[in-house]
């Protein structure tokens, strides 16, 4: 059953189309990931979906109520940068909002005790961290036990430690809840999403399961070291090897050359000779990771097109 | 409990943990001494600068109208002003914090939020302006002779009723903006032509004001009850509006996505 259903979703700013006829579902206890570069309608789709704002055409149903109608859709919701009365307390806080739904006995406690901000629990929000207002945001959107949970780049701005403790949370609410959540950051989507849909200029360019997704992008990364003081010989390389058909994208960080490939056999006997003209302390074949495939899919540079079973989704 | 009473109790307790409200009533306390001891000793401090210069000033003495006279140019200008900073802020403070983002999601009608913020407004007003009246009531009948209490009540009302306009409009000039600056700039509009208003037309609001001076004059006056309409209507009419334009706006986050 799908608990989100988008339909032919359009939303225009003047001349600007920012999201241009989004259709997307989403089944019930799934783990969602919205991928997409900044400006790709992200944010945009998600504050439509929360009743924010209102979409030039086509509609959202959540939970089988239609957002912008006279019911409000059971939903959790944390925007991208959560910002709080600053004289309450987290407690104040959640009080008011689990009052707004009515709550006789609100799990105040756990929840403060799930996003780790019991002992600061009766302390002002204005002297919080951005960590801890990203933390009592998660708490605020869980408080009244919502069936669908949507998080706006709910780990963008926060450093390992804090992005860790959040992801944990939601990995912790797979399959009870479900959970769409829009990132720039492919390796937290990875980590803990069952289903990805990636969105470039405002057109929804891919929806499929992960692992389908990793599967049908076998195509493995070939990493190539070489010395610091070689740089100008690795660029001559990565321009010489832009002309060979079965590279798909070349990557330049630093001293390493990173390049993906259409015919693995063919670039494991051809790559390395062509290499010859540059010192190489490492030549490795890795696997194709996400960020690998959302970058062929939004940068346009890859040689292939998108496999039909991936870009018209399993759901 | 209804939404409106949760959101009624948030607002009120903001305005007393922010301490506005303890500095608004602390204010008003202080307009409501200064009216009476203005008028007590202005006279005095006006003759005064004659002296050693041989020129004699006589001041007539002054008189209870003194008092309610200054009273109400008190709350007529700087009462008005400071109800008019905390109404523009109301709602546009929200909204550029992004507080909005976070709280309509849980299923609170634009309405109720518009509603609870005018009344607490409503609330505050009132009670600031009894405090104020009943210090400048006490200090004028020690310093002088005890007001009219029918009088001072009348005088109250109207001064009461002109604010709430200012409050009304302030709202709805902090609703239809999305920048503080561009409230401040849409409220400063609405006091110019409800001054311009007061020049042109007998049942502007602002009568209210010239109605409340000639009463605490002690002067015969006919009452306007067409500017306590209109004065009604437009309070009625702002927050309306305010309610209508919040429910079709856009919230954006604070980052302005």
């Amino acid at each position: 059953m799908n608990v989100i259903d988008i339909q032919g979703l359009v939303k225009r700013f003047g001349n600007n189309t920012a999201i241009d006829g989004l259709d997307l579902q989403v089944s019930a206890g799934r783990t969602f990931a919205f991928l997409g570069p900044n400006g790709a309608g992200k944010t945009t789709t998600l504050r439509i979906m929360t009743g924010l704002a209102k979409a030039t055409s086509g509609k959202v149903i959540i939970e089988g109520v239609e957002v912008g109608g006279a019911q409000y859709p059971p939903i959790g919701y944390l925007p991208d940068t959560p910002n709080f009365y600053n004289w309450m307390t987290p407690r104040q806080f959640l009080t008011y909002t689990a009052n707004l739904h009515h709550m006789e006995k609100p799990p105040i406690g756990a929840v403060l005790e799930r996003v780790g901000l019991s002992e600061v629990a009766q302390k002002r929000i204005g002297g919080f961290s951005r960590g801890m207002k990203q933390r009592l945001g998660l708490a605020q959107a869980l408080l009244h036990k919502p069936r669908v949970l949507l998080l706006d780049e709910p780990v963008s701005a926060l450093d390992p430690a804090g992005r860790k403790e959040i992801l944990n949370i939601m990995s912790d609410l797979h399959g009870q809840i479900t959970v769409f959540f829009s990132t720039h950051i492919l390796n937290d989507a990875e980590r803990i999403c069952d289903e990805i849909a990636i969105l470039n200029k405002g057109k929804l360019i891919l929806q499929a399961e992960r692992e389908t997704l990793l599967a049908q992008y076998v195509h493995p990364i070939f990493e190539i070291d070489t010395l610091p003081q070689e740089l100008p010989a690795l660029r001559t390389l990565a321009e010489a090897l832009k002309q060979i058909p079965w590279i798909r994208r070349i990557e330049m960080h630093g001293a390493r050359l990173r390049l993906a490939v259409s015919d693995v056999s063919v670039a494991q006997r051809a790559l390395l000779p062509l290499c010859a003209s540059i010192p190489i302390l490492r030549f490795e074949m890795l696997s194709a990771t996400l960020e690998d495939i959302f970058l062929s899919l939004t940068e346009g540079e890859t040689h292939e097109s998108v496999p039909d079973s991936v870009a018209q989704g399993t759901a | 409990m209804s939404l409106f009473r949760i959101q009624l109790l948030k607002e009120l307790h903001e305005v007393w943990a922010t301490r506005k409200a303890i500095v608004f009533l602390i204010t008003m306390l202080v307009f409501g001494l200064m009216a009476p001891i203005t008028a007590k000793l202005l006279p005095e401090l006006v003759a005064s600068l004659g002296q050693g210069q041989n020129i004699i000033i006589t001041v007539p003495p002054p008189t209870v109208s003194d008092s309610l006279g200054q009273f109400v140019k008190n709350t007529n200008q700087l009462v008005a002003f400071i109800v008019l900073l905390l109404a523009f802020l109301s709602v546009v403070s929200e909204r550029e914090r992004g507080l909005m983002t976070l709280i309509f999601p849980h299923a609170l009608p634009r309405d109720t939020f518009i509603v609870a913020k005018f009344v607490v407004l409503a609330l505050l007003l009132g009670v600031g302006l009894l405090v104020e009246m009943l210090v400048t009531w006490v200090y004028t009948a020690l310093l002088f002779s005890p007001p009219d209490i029918g009088n001072f009540v009348s005088i109250g009302v109207l001064l009461y009723l002109n604010l709430l306009v200012m409050c009304a409009l302030a709202l709805l000039a902090s609703t239809l903006a999305q920048t503080t600056l561009t409230a401040a700039a849409i409220t400063f509009g609405f006091v110019v032509v409800s001054l311009i208003a007061g020049l042109l037309f007998t049942f502007a609001p602002s009568k209210l004001g010239e109605w409340a001076t000639l009463l605490a004059a002690g002067l015969p006056s006919a009452p306007h009850w067409d500017a306590v309409a209109t004065a009604l209507v437009l309070i009625v009419g702002a927050i309306a509006i305010s309610c209508w334009v919040l429910r079709r706006q856009e919230i954006i986050s604070a980052t302005g996505t």
